[in-house]
């Protein structure tokens, strides 16, 4: 992909794509050189993804604990699996008397890599359908807080701060979490570039299904709700109007 | 209403149909000697569009700009109201006032 497709596909992440084909436009005409161009392409778009979440700080920040929430409930198989686990090894150990424990850190090993990837990927798609034309930004929301979360454990408890399942100390702490909010926003930019392809645990727990209702039929009612800020939604091409504020 | 808001607003108005993301950004830079960020030119236009106080349309694509068109904006009516009413304000608040290097209409 051309460098300048590239940067358009990255704007159009957080504003319509019109709108980043025009920005990226600016940014070629003025010409300043690559540094210049990358620099100014990363500085619009954190600052056009922070406006939607500085716009509504309460709405993000409730998106954002809900996040938090569902990430937990999306692990939770994976807690339980991590339980079972344990009381394997510990019966092999005991009952057995045979030595597993060399099995124990690969084991949970995987258990924190597969918490890290698949639960945050599915929050992100959670999260972005609850915010239509934002997709990225309760994300964000969510970074921050996770950010916080994770200074004031450290604050608390030094080196000790650990991930489940053992794996401890800052730097696994910080690699754990680059990959956990990798997937994140993986899961929120698929949303994004895939608005018609709702899932069930996207709608989940704020929807009561009825029976034969489609998954599409489940989405659209769960985006008819009140919609903030809905001219944010990709358009083609074209001028739009501007909504009074 | 923000100052940087209000500089904005004035440079669309001083450009009148020119006015796209790099002739603004050339504007403010001419007029107060400092050259906005990407990030503050473009949020505060995309805010300023949302509030209803800037129209924007797409013009035709150039090829010096990679096949992409221009995203032309133009104060609406309410934003000329809205810098106007900011402007008196200030001018009230410099009525009186003798500043060095400021002379008064």
């Amino acid at each position: 992909m051309h460098s300048s497709r590239f940067a358009e596909w990255m704007l159009s992440l957080v504003t319509p794509q019109a709108h980043a084909a025009s920005m990226v436009g600016d940014f070629t005409e003025s010409s300043q050189g690559k540094v210049w161009f990358w620099s100014s392409v990363l500085r619009a778009g954190f600052s056009l993804l922070w406006k939607d979440v500085a716009a509504s700080p309460g709405r993000m920040a409730g998106l954002a604990v809900g996040g938090a929430a569902m990430q937990m409930a999306f692990a939770g198989p994976l807690l339980m699996c991590t339980f079972v686990m344990a009381a394997i090894l510990g019966f092999l150990n005991r009952w057995l008397n045979c030595e597993a424990s060399w099995l124990i850190a690969p084991i949970f090993g995987l258990m924190v890599l597969s918490a890290a990837i698949p639960s945050p990927y599915l929050v992100g798609r959670w999260l972005a359908r609850r915010a239509p034309g934002q997709e990225l930004a309760p994300c964000l929301a969510l970074t921050a807080l996770t950010g916080i979360l994770w200074s004031a454990a450290y604050l608390i408890w030094g080196q000790e701060v650990s991930l489940m399942n053992g794996l401890s100390g800052v730097v696994p702490t910080l690699l754990c979490l680059l990959v956990a909010n990798i997937s994140l926003y993986a899961g929120a930019i698929w949303a994004r570039l895939h608005p018609s392809e709702p899932r069930w645990f996207e709608a989940m727990p704020f929807i009561l299904l009825k029976p034969g209702q489609g998954s599409a039929a489940r989405f659209s009612s769960l985006a008819a709700g009140p919609q903030r800020n809905a001219c944010h939604q990709p358009r083609a091409s074209g001028t739009r109007e501007s909504p009074t504020g | 209403m923000g100052e940087f808001e209000q500089v904005v607003l004035l440079a669309i108005l001083r450009l009148g149909e020119r006015a796209y993301g790099v002739t603004v950004r050339e504007e403010i830079a001419a007029c107060t000697g400092r050259e906005p960020s990407p990030g503050a030119l473009y949020t505060t236009l995309d805010r300023l569009e949302e509030k209803g106080l800037v129209a924007s349309r797409l013009g035709d694509p150039t090829p010096q700009r990679g096949g992409r068109a221009k995203r032309y904006f133009t104060v609406t009516a309410s934003g000329v109201g809205a810098v106007t009413f900011a402007q008196r304000n200030y001018q009230r608040l410099m009525d009186g006032l003798r500043l060095p290097g400021v002379t008064h209409a």
